[in-house]
């Protein structure tokens, strides 16, 4: 179990930076700015209905970018994601989400408003003229209101008030209003409707994301799940509410995955076949199978534990950055809470590390809470590696202070300053955790943090 | 009938923001003729054009000069257009919405600019002639001898295509031609009522006796939409033909005369 | 998937159909074609080939701008000045960008096109030349001619601007 040698070849590596990927960006946004100037833009700017115009254009660029770079984010390519990590990414989508929108609707505003004062109509009729006389401008209406629905169901208030599978579907449609968007640049937009070189650059700036939408989202996936041919081997409960779902199929030892990091799983069975699942590897990968970890949570899950043995599986992955690629330092400590053994237990298996250099601590509120005791005593056992059960709830009796404060921390681990961590659990616990880390003095680059929120 | 003309070279004005054609055939007719008409037309230009700050036109609109103090000219036109903006119920309105410079009188202008340039070719001898400024077309005589002016209305969606020919036999007097259509984006063609753009037709052209009015006429009457023709109707010594936005045609009785089957 | 997924996609499906089945007065009109009476005009940009001809024919002598052979010569002033092809500036304005491009000959200008017009997204509304408005040509395949167009065409600020620029180049 700890030999030297991987059963699984190690996933890709890229070695591009977060700084050179947005240098492109802004490098192409640039190189779109200067073509609104050459198209004489500033022209436009010697008379007030001119400003509104100019603006709208430059908002519809900008706009159209930005909604073209949404899709790259969420394309789950593997260069972007193992560069720059899901969790920037989702926020990156999120700000970038609303900038689009605001953009967008900026665009639709001082157009009309511009349009409008040229001609001297007001903007109510101006409104009803181009949507009913130019060329694609209904369909760019719809893509707007289609916008707008996107952003507005995902402000922190209305997230409230949705469920998941709705606000989920509502998103969808962000890649139906970019679909009908293109339409109106192309034979309207004035940088494009005359210069066929911008033409051809818009067209495959839209291409190049389309492209790597469908490679990434959807081919890759398909074919890796063709491939493998994933099936459900084996299902055990783990503790109460703890459910491990054993996956093989076919040259497992050909699939590329290391500890530390999850699959987005969809179990094809009658109910729920559409949702996805991101669940950790619990065990190093091994070449015969792959065990996921999971926690009886919503109603989904709680049908993990009678998935029948046989089940096809459609995965998507692996993705994550919680692994040994990160580390830098020669001891690691790895803090877990609660569920977020599971990705830490796979690397507590699969990090190189000499007698001391390797140590975990597990809180947990109960000790039936606590899962994989055995295994985790006999790792610890032959590897000469450490592990400590935090186990109760905080402020009792048995706890009166937080096991994972900065004092206690530097007690249970004296050399803690020295070491690349790993965290994972519940995210307050877990932020407050890394916040205590930074205050003992270990830099931001050797904590390694992953939420799973998608 | 008309002398037989020689074959001449039309002579090509840019003026008034758009392009005047001079095609006189009558032989012989003086150069400083048409140096007299191009002269009145660039004068014309200077004094009227709403495209120039310093024309006498745009200071009226900005309110530097009253009319009273402008030149007769000038008084003239604002008249005649006030005249006509109370016949055509203010569908035919130099100082409505959607004007550059809230006053553009260039749908009459143009017109009149264009015969008062017909009367100093004539003055000279011309009696063989089609002028056709932007468009607008003012014609006498014949192209040569047995056969009439032949005019052919624009296409409104196909380019370099034809939608109807009109036919003028020669006749006492200048006869004129003017169409007007959905050509641009912040024109002076707007709804009086709705301040839209109109957009049940396609063009609207007008044939009478004078360019001037029908110029105006042909942009109240596209201006009216279904309603142009029947008004137009209405208008003594005045014809219509219509394309709407089904591009299916129609005319006024008087026009009838004119039309020429597509060869 | 749950009804409501079902649901959406279905009413999504019905409303794009509608909503492509829109049709813009430009798609309606080119969509009805030509109908018969139309016919196309004279090509404007034909050359010396629609040259003279004697009266007797049925194809009436060319008012070309081209430089036909045997037209009556016209009193040149310096014949080298102002003569070619000139290009106005491209101007842009609200809807678009203009550009004007004049032919002179010997001081006259004999030609006028519009190489770039707006056309605000309402494809075939605005014709991009002058030239069949100011010189009926004759109809090379129809034996009826048209001596002249009268048609609405483009004027605006740009238009007059590029126009100037470009008889500004032929002056100097």
């Amino acid at each position: 179990m700890t030999g030297t040698r991987r059963a699984v070849p190690l996933p890709r590596g890229w070695t591009l930076r977060t700084r050179e990927i947005v240098a492109v960006l802004i490098g192409n946004g640039l190189l779109i700015g200067a073509m609104w100037l050459r198209h004489g833009g500033p022209d436009l700017l010697d008379s007030p209905s001119g400003w509104f115009i100019a603006g709208g254009q430059l908002t519809a660029l900008l706009g159209g970018y930005l909604a073209l770079i949404q899709l790259v984010l969420m394309s789950r390519s593997p260069w972007l994601e193992q560069v720059v990590g899901q969790d920037a990414l989702t926020a990156a989508h999120r700000w970038v989400g609303f900038a689009c929108v605001w953009f967008i609707v900026g665009h639709a505003i001082l157009t009309t408003t511009g349009f409008a004062l040229a001609d001297g109509s007001n903007v109510i009729v101006e409104l009803w003229t181009l949507l009913t006389t130019y060329e694609f401008m209904l369909m760019a209406g719809v893509s707007l209101v289609l916008f707008i629905a996107v952003a507005v169901s995902s402000v922190k208030l209305a997230r409230r008030h949705l469920s998941y599978e709705t606000w989920h579907g509502i998103h969808f449609y962000a890649y139906l209003a970019i679909a009908l968007g293109l339409g109106h640049q192309l034979v309207t937009g004035t940088d494009f409707a005359h210069d066929p070189i911008a033409w051809a650059y818009w067209v495959a700036l839209y291409l190049i994301a389309g492209a790597t939408i469908l490679v990434f989202r959807f081919v890759q996936p398909l074919a890796t799940s063709v491939r493998h041919q994933f099936r459900v081997v084996n299902v055990e409960r783990e503790g109460p509410g703890v459910v491990s779902i054993y996956l093989g199929g076919r040259d497992l030892d050909r699939f590329a995955i290391r500890a530390g990091q999850f699959v987005i799983v969809r179990f094809l069975r009658r109910d729920g076949w559409w949702r996805g699942h991101p669940f950790s590897i619990s065990a190093a990968p091994n070449g015969r199978w792959l065990r996921l970890t999971v926690k009886d949570l919503g109603d989904d899950t709680t049908s993990m534990a009678a998935l029948p043995i046989g089940t096809r599986v459609y995965l998507e992955g692996p993705y994550g950055l919680l692994t040994g690629a990160r580390r830098k330092r020669r001891r690691v400590l790895l803090i877990a809470g609660g569920i977020g053994i599971a990705p830490l237990r796979a690397l507590f298996e699969e990090l190189p590390a000499g007698p001391g250099d390797l140590t975990l601590l597990y809180r947990a509120s109960r000790p039936k809470d606590i899962v994989f005791r055995e295994e985790l005593d006999h790792l610890a056992a032959a590897r000469g590696a450490i592990v400590h059960y935090l186990i109760g709830a905080r402020g009792s009796r048995a706890m009166p202070a937080d096991p994972l404060a900065p004092p206690a921390l530097r007690q249970l681990v004296p050399d803690v300053r020295e070491r690349e961590v790993y965290l994972c659990g519940p995210t307050p616990m877990m932020e407050a955790v890394r916040d205590g880390l930074q205050l003992l003095g270990i830099p931001r680059r050797h904590i390694h943090f992953e939420r799973f929120e998608f | 009938m008309v002398d037989a003309p020689a074959r001449t070279r039309p002579r090509i004005v840019a003026t008034m923001g758009t392009v005047i054609a001079l095609d006189v055939r009558d032989a012989a007719l003086p150069d400083d003729a048409f140096e007299a008409a191009i002269a009145w037309l660039t004068e014309v230009d200077q004094r009227f054009s709403p495209f120039r700050p310093a024309s006498e036109i745009s200071r009226l609109a900005r309110a530097e000069v009253v009319p009273e103090d402008c030149s007769p000219d000038i008084r003239f036109v604002l008249t005649r257009c006030e005249a006509i903006r109370r016949e055509t119920d203010g569908f035919f309105d130099i100082r409505g919405p959607g004007l550059r410079a809230g006053l553009d009188p260039s749908g009459y202008v143009k017109g009149w600019a264009v015969e008062e340039a017909a009367h100093i070719l004539e003055a000279a001898g011309a009696r063989n002639y089609v002028l056709n400024a932007g468009g607008d077309v003012v014609l006498r005589g014949a192209p040569e001898a047995g056969r009439p002016w032949i005019v052919g209305i624009r296409h409104p969606l196909e380019a370099d295509h034809i939608a109807a020919r009109l036919a003028f036999e020669p006749g006492p007097g200048r006869q004129a031609v003017a169409t007007s259509g959905l050509y641009e984006r912040g024109g002076h063609i707007v709804n009086p009522w709705t301040g839209a753009v109109p957009s049940e037709l396609l063009s609207m052209t007008v044939v009478g006796p004078s360019l001037a009015l029908a110029d105006a006429y042909a942009t109240a009457a596209f201006a009216m939409g279904r309603d142009g023709l029947p008004w137009l109707a209405g208008r003594t010594g005045y014809a219509g033909y219509a394309i709407d936005r089904e591009l299916r045609p129609s005319w006024t009785a008087g026009c009838e005369p004119f039309l020429v089957a597509a060869g | 998937m749950p009804k409501r997924a079902v649901a959406a996609i279905v009413v999504t499906a019905i409303a794009l159909a509608l909503l492509f089945s829109f049709k813009t007065p430009a798609d309606n009109a080119s969509a009805l074609g030509v109908p018969a009476i139309l016919s196309p005009a004279p090509d404007a940009s034909s050359g010396p080939g629609l040259g003279d001809t004697g009266p007797a024919a049925s194809t009436a002598p060319s008012t070309a701008a081209s430089l036909a052979p045997g037209a009556t010569p016209v009193p040149t002033k310096a014949a080298t000045k102002g003569s070619g092809t000139f290009t106005g500036s491209v101007v842009s304005e609200p809807f678009g960008e203009v550009q004007v491009q004049i032919t002179m000959s010997a001081g006259k200008i004999t030609d006028v096109t519009a190489l770039q017009l707006p056309t605000h997204g309402r494809s075939g509304f605005i014709s991009q030349s002058v030239a069949p408005i100011l010189q009926g040509e004759a109809l090379a395949a129809q034996s009826a001619s048209i001596d002249t167009v009268s048609g609405a065409t483009y004027t605006s600020d740009a238009y007059a601007q590029s126009l100037q620029s470009a008889i500004d180049q032929a002056h100097g």
